[in-house]
């Protein structure tokens, strides 16, 4: 007989007694390899989503708010080489059944037959005039199919942004209708979205053509999509060989009778970026700025809306005057006029300003002061034939124009009536927007000017930005949360519930084999032989239960994916995450579970053949060495320093940190069991001298068993501690939610308009466009787009959303609670902190803890780097992490910042709305109408992000449960094979006089006792974690599970017991103590 | 007399058609402070038979009279009291609870009744453990013990009670020659010095002439030798 048919036929013959401790390594198995393939399926179905919401696109420029030709992508074609589309991108609003459904958040995009160089799909996929090609998801939300008509309303795009001071706002977008010609599926690239995320966008394609029509624009676009790997870099100098003023919205005019050429724009103010560069890289050029003033008053006189302008001549406050303003205010040299002007602040907030200008000189309008090119081209004001054809946006009283304004009108149009130093004028006049309103050079240089200009420029100074779109979206999945680690680390306990059960059973079951090992070893064979014999054929289990494993991590990670795909099917609309499993994921889950394995098997071998070696060389085994010194001291220093931190962190600061008493009570639990073990050590050790009773006898028995009672303990301890402190930190936000200081600020409303909304909600102009009644409070945020780094996102995001918004509100009423501070951040008036730009130009930010630490991957005090419109870096620390919140996956900064950095970004899209009770989400959403408002509870949108988490924590629990099950199968195994052991003791105990019921009842107790001491070391660990949540409104506190649980524990162990014991006394007692 | 046993029988289910018997209508009387020794073949039923003497199991039939006592009217409860009082145990194995000491393992019996646990049981304790030679090393754990020592204390822990019958079942075939014969005669030294009857069943022919009688179990039934 070979040594390897020795293994077999052993293998068979323990197959029964192994079939526990093969089912065990199968579950091990089954769960960390389930773990992991559901991270392979999670990040493939993130990465084939990348692919076709792309598809075939590798990289794409954008320029902000900036429209651009759409010539531009057919010239960057010729020049790259590369295949090129330019879209024109829109946001819109479908109405459907003549208003009874609204789709909000429609991604409009204007197409032709380029795009297909993108797609994988026919000619037939790009519409026509008046037809619209939609994917399969807005089909689905608007109920409509191929040749239904829909209304379309899509934003005003134009070459200015909308908030300029003096344009007219027309916030309400363009209506017109479409009949639906296609429902594109996500191969066709139906699912398009230039955004990290795996939510499918509501998409409509229209024809370029038509939509540049119907928003009164000729052959614009606004995104060019590429196809080729040419770099960032080399795109940019692409675009610089090939693009035209036009696309930087410039335009350069010679003036011939003045001879002097200009750069002006069609956003009326030149950006400051670009004005410091052109005035730093042409000689001899000069910036102009002109204003519109609202009144030159001198005494009694006055002269309403008129233009000034600048004269580098000047200085101070010396002004200017034309002949005809002179004449009309009666002023002579010496006098002092004072002119009344808007200040134009976000939200087209306007202040009324005066100043008081001293005349200098009086000119004829002649020459350079007859110049009509001053008037900055403001459409709706320089356009208008007459004063009273006027459309601006600002309120002009036309009753105040008097004939001889509108004669001077006619005559000279805008040409400036009084012109000041250029210093005061920028420093008056200069906003978000720019501080000219032209460069002027000296000569007839146009063709040249334009040439230069547009050669030097870098791009990027405008707005231009070139993105890896798909290598991002790659990053972004394969950097996404992995759920793989996630689910490992939710699976833990199960993990190690049955690796310590598994580790059990291989331990009871080697007391089966001593007899034998001893015989082996007494004829002769080494320890080392008969260790490898046995962990030979412990390997046979092993693999048999890897193997077995295998089918049922299947199952398991089907089980996981089908709980993710219903968290976000709910959420994003969709399935997302569909299966996909890795070889090497296999491999790696099965060698993990056979090397953890062997390595127990190794270990508990080692020890067993030990003690066999004693046994056979009959030598006495010292006992009382180990007193346990080491655990006494290390149980009370990690019980100790858990009180401690509890008290000093956790109490003793203004703020309650759930995570100090999580960490508190962990730190706790192995404390007690430390303390534990050194208690059972210290009974085992006492001796009765005298007297002894029969509580002692009990102990004693109890301590006997002091290894298999810790391993109990331990085992049922960390279960019980991990399940009711994750229900204790199950949140509930709708009992709270009216707070200020809960994660809704207090304002029972979050909307987010599709549209912007171009002015404050809260003034008496903003209530009556949209006729909100004045119990409503409105804080307003602009918005830069970014990716959502929400939870509801499982990329990994760099740059989230960016919402600037003024403090001052969320200051007054102390809204939002900080989970997290950095010392930038103002103990008393955190909020307030948003305002004071920290050193080198880094300005502070704020965003979800949640969102810090998971979508970003970073912490508090960290730098999160953004380009802004002038495409420079821009900095944002982050100085606070708010405690779960509205705001989760968006950056919030300080509206100034947000104004300086994005000046383009028009508007507000994103409000929280205080609101009496009696308003009903029907008339919030019906005085927003026109701009395509989501209108959801703050407490919903907090709910569907705690629909992630509890769900996570459902699985936690779920799981936790499972390994609290396994925990108790081990502690049935255990308290089984305990009993059956100790049945020659119940025996000798019989023979003394012991009668059966009070065996029945001193084992019983003994158990128990046992599992009453696990329950509490779970539950003292797992109250004290738990304290946060009966302070804090954030928690539902599942505080019955503090008796449920222990109950179940107590209860499975309790009838483990009964079963057990009853079982044991029922066999022949006297038969084990049989000498033959 | 002690112990009279009266026409006892006792068989065990054989898997045939006829149950296999073991003791079969059998007779004994004991005396207070008599020793005596079971012999016979391996299954004869000698332990069956001090199983049924130590009332740890029943008879198919016949009467076991203790001091009186008909212990077959004696509910269970009330043999498992019998058995501390009356009678005390040795097996071929000491069976010392392992988490206990020797002075712990011997004062056992003296756990299922507080009346038990009175300084009277501690000194006659401590006398026995003089006595059997085991005062250096009563606080020892039986682990820390050799196997003589173990039977010993066995044998300590079986008398704490002063019971009048001793039941030894093999007592020394655990042990080598030299110590079972030192442990051969403590017993029969106990059962002078105590008064204590003495009933032992063994293969050892020497254990068996120390007793004053032996009986040889044949076909169920006593033969005197």
């Amino acid at each position: 007989m070979s040594i390897s048919r020795y293994i077999l036929k052993t293998v068979w013959h323990y197959r029964r007694l192994n079939l526990t401790l093969v089912l065990g390594i199968a579950l091990s198995a089954a769960i960390l390899t389930g773990a992991l393939i559901v991270g392979d399926s999670v990040r493939y179905s993130l990465q084939q989503i990348t692919i076709e919401r792309l598809g075939k696109t590798s990289r794409v420029i954008t320029a902000g708010e900036r429209i651009f030709r759409k010539q531009l992508a057919t010239d960057l074609a010729r020049v790259s080489g590369e295949r090129t589309a330019a879209l024109l991108r829109a946001n819109g609003v479908a109405v459907v059944d003549g208003g009874q459904l609204r789709v909000n958040q429609l991604a409009v995009w204007g197409v032709d037959s380029l795009v297909l160089n993108f797609a994988e799909a026919d000619l037939g996929w790009v519409p026509a005039v008046g037809e619209a090609a939609i994917n399969e998801q807005l089909a689905k939300l608007a109920r409509v199919k191929v040749g239904d008509e829909i209304l379309l309303r899509v934003n005003k795009l134009s070459a200015f942004p909308a908030n300029t001071p003096f344009v007219a706002a027309d916030g309400s977008g363009v209506s017109f209708r479409v009949r639906i010609s296609r429902i594109l599926s996500a191969p066709e690239l139906g699912n398009f979205n230039l955004q990290n995320n795996q939510t499918a966008p509501r998409n409509v394609f229209l024809n370029a053509e038509w939509l540049n029509n119907q928003l009164g624009l000729d052959a614009k676009a606004n995104v060019v999509l590429l196809d080729g790997n040419s770099t960032s870099g080399e795109i940019n100098k692409m675009l610089q060989a090939c693009w035209s003023t036009d696309d930087a919205n410039l335009r350069i005019r010679e003036n011939q009778d003045l001879n002097y050429t200009e750069v002006v724009s069609d956003r009326v103010f030149i950006e400051p970026e670009l004005e410091k560069y052109v005035l730093s890289s042409f000689s001899g050029s000069w910036p102009v700025m002109s204003y519109f003033a609202n009144e030159f008053r001198f005494g009694d006189q006055a002269c309403p809306y008129s233009f000034v302008s600048t004269d580098t001549l000047l200085s101070g406050n010396q002004m200017v005057v034309n002949q005809w303003l002179a004449d009309d205010l009666k002023v002579n040299v010496g006098d002092s006029v004072r002119v009344s002007y808007f200040e134009v602040g976000p939200l087209r907030r306007l202040k009324q300003r005066d100043t008081v200008f001293v005349v200098q000189r009086i000119e004829p309008i002649k020459g350079l002061y007859a110049d009509q090119n001053l008037m900055p081209d403001i459409p709706g004001l320089s356009d208008a034939g007459h004063c009273s054809d006027w459309e601006t946006g600002v309120p002009v009283d036309l009753s105040k124009i008097r004939p001889t304004d509108e004669a001077y009108w006619n005559h000279y149009k805008g040409t400036p009536k009084a012109f000041v130093s250029l210093a005061i004028a920028q420093k008056l006049w200069g906003n978000r927007f720019g501080q000219a309103t032209a460069i002027r050079f000296p000569g007839l240089r146009g063709k040249e000017l334009s040439e230069k200009l547009m050669a030097s420029m870098n791009p990027e100074m405008v707005g231009f930005q070139v993105t890896d779109v798909r290598q991002n979206g790659l990053d972004a999945a394969s950097h996404s949360v992995d759920f793989g680690q996630l689910f490992i680390g939710l699976s833990f306990f199960v993990l190690f519930a049955a690796v310590l059960l598994s580790f059990l059973l291989f331990k009871l079951f080697l007391n089966y084999r001593q007899a034998e090992s001893a015989t082996l070893l007494a004829m002769g064979f080494t320890p080392k032989q008969v260790r490898n014999m046995l962990v030979k054929e412990s390997l046979v289990y092993v693999l048999l239960g890897v193997l077995l494993g295998m089918p049922f991590a299947i199952g398991y990670n089907k089980l996981i994916l089908s709980a993710i795909n219903t968290i976000w099917t709910s959420i994003v609309q969709t399935s997302i995450v569909h299966i996909n499993i890795q070889f090497s994921s296999l491999l790696i889950g099965a060698f993990s579970i056979v090397f953890i394995s062997i390595l127990t098997v190794w270990i508990v071998l080692s020890k067993f053949l030990k003690q066999q070696k004693i046994v056979l060389q009959k030598s006495f085994v010292p006992e009382g060495k180990r007193t346990g010194k080491w655990q006494t001291i290390t149980g009370i220093l990690l019980a100790a320093g858990s009180v401690v931190l509890l008290l000093v962190n956790g109490l003793g600061s203004d703020e309650i940190n759930p995570d100090l008493f999580f960490m508190s009570g962990f730190g706790l639990l192995p404390g007690l069991l430390f303390l534990l073990d050194s208690v059972l050590r210290k009974l085992a050790r006492h001796s009765a001298t005298m007297a002894f009773s029969s509580k002692l006898f009990f102990l004693k028995r109890v301590a006997g068993e002091r290894r298999r009672n810790v391993m109990t303990a331990a085992f049922l301890s960390v279960g019980v501690f991990l399940v009711v402190s994750t229900g204790l930190y199950r949140k509930d936000l709708t009992r709270n939610a009216g707070l200020p200081s809960s994660g809704t600020g207090g304002y029972p409303w979050f909307i987010e308009t599709t549209l912007p909304v171009l002015f404050d909600l809260n003034t008496p102009e903003g209530r009556n466009e949209t006729g909100l009644p004045d119990s409503v409070h409105v804080v307003q945020f602009s918005v830069q787009p970014g990716d959502d780094a929400s939870c509801l996102n499982l990329n990994r995001i760099s740059r989230p959303r960016l919402i600037g918004f003024n403090p001052d509100d969320f200051d007054r009423r102390q809204a939002f609670t900080f989970a997290t501070r950095s010392v930038d951040l103002d103990a008393e008036h955190p909020w307030q902190s948003l305002s004071k730009e920290l050193s080198d130009g880094v300005i502070p930010g704020i965003a979800d803890q949640t969102v810090i630490q998971w979508g970003l991957g970073k912490k508090v005090g960290d730098t999160l780097v953004y380009k802004n419109e002038q495409g420079d870096d821009l900095k944002i620390k982050l100085i606070g992490g708010l405690a779960n919140s509205v705001f989760q996956g968006n950056v919030l900064i300080d509206a100034r910042f947000f104004n300086q950095n994005f000046p383009s970004v028009s508007g507000s899209e994103l409000f929280l709305v205080d609101a009496p009770e009696t308003i009903s989400a029907g008339e919030l959403a019906e005085s927003l109408r026109n701009y395509g408002p989501e209108v959801v509870r703050s407490t919903d949108r907090l709910l569907s992000f705690y629909q992630v988490e509890n769900t996570y924590l459902n699985i936690f629990l779920m799981l936790g449960a499972l390994g609290l099950l396994i925990g108790t199968i081990g502690l049935g195994v255990l308290i089984f094979r305990t009993t059956f052991e100790q049945v020659p003791q119940f025996a000798l105990l019989q023979s003394v006089g012991f009668s059966k019921t009070k065996i029945y009842r001193l084992v019983v107790g003994e158990k128990l006792l046992v599992v009453a001491v696990a329950v509490l070391i779970g539950l003292i660990p797992a109250f004290l974690s738990g304290l946060p949540t009966l302070f804090s409104p954030l928690y539902a506190g599942l505080w019955n599970w503090l008796w449920v649980i222990p109950l179940l524990v107590i209860l499975s162990g309790a009838i483990c017991t009964l079963v057990a014991v009853w079982s044991a006394l029922q066999k022949d007692l006297v038969g084990t103590l049989r000498n033959e | 007399m002690i112990l009279q046993l009266d026409r006892i029988s006792k068989s065990y289910p054989s898997g045939e058609q006829h149950p296999r018997v073991i003791l079969d209508e059998l007779d004994l009387d004991v005396q207070p402070g008599e020793s005596l020794a079971i012999v016979g073949p391996s299954g004869s039923g000698k332990t069956t038979l001090l199983n049924l003497i130590g009332a740890l199991d029943r008879p198919d039939s016949g009467k076991i009279i203790f001091e009186g006592r008909d212990l077959l009217k004696v509910p269970d409860t009330g043999l498992a009291a019998f058995r501390n009082l009356k009678i005390g145990f040795v097996f071929q194995l000491h069976h010392l609870l392992p988490q206990f000491s020797l002075w712990e393992n011997v004062l056992v019996p003296t756990l299922t009744d507080k009346n038990l646990q009175g300084a009277e049981t501690i000194r006659r304790a401590k006398t026995l453990i003089e006595r059997v030679g085991l005062s250096k090393v009563m606080y020892q754990k039986p682990s820390q013990l050799s196997g003589g020592e173990c039977q010993r204390a066995a044998v300590v822990r079986a008398l704490v009670n002063r019971p009048s019958l001793l039941l030894a079942d093999e007592p020394t075939g655990a042990l080598d020659a030299h110590t079972a014969s030192q442990l051969a005669d403590l017993l029969v030294e106990l059962n002078r010095e105590e008064g204590i009857a003495l009933i032992t069943v063994t293969h050892s022919s020497e254990l068996a002439r120390k007793m004053q009688c032996v009986y040889e179990l044949v076909d169920g039934k006593l033969i005197r030798h």
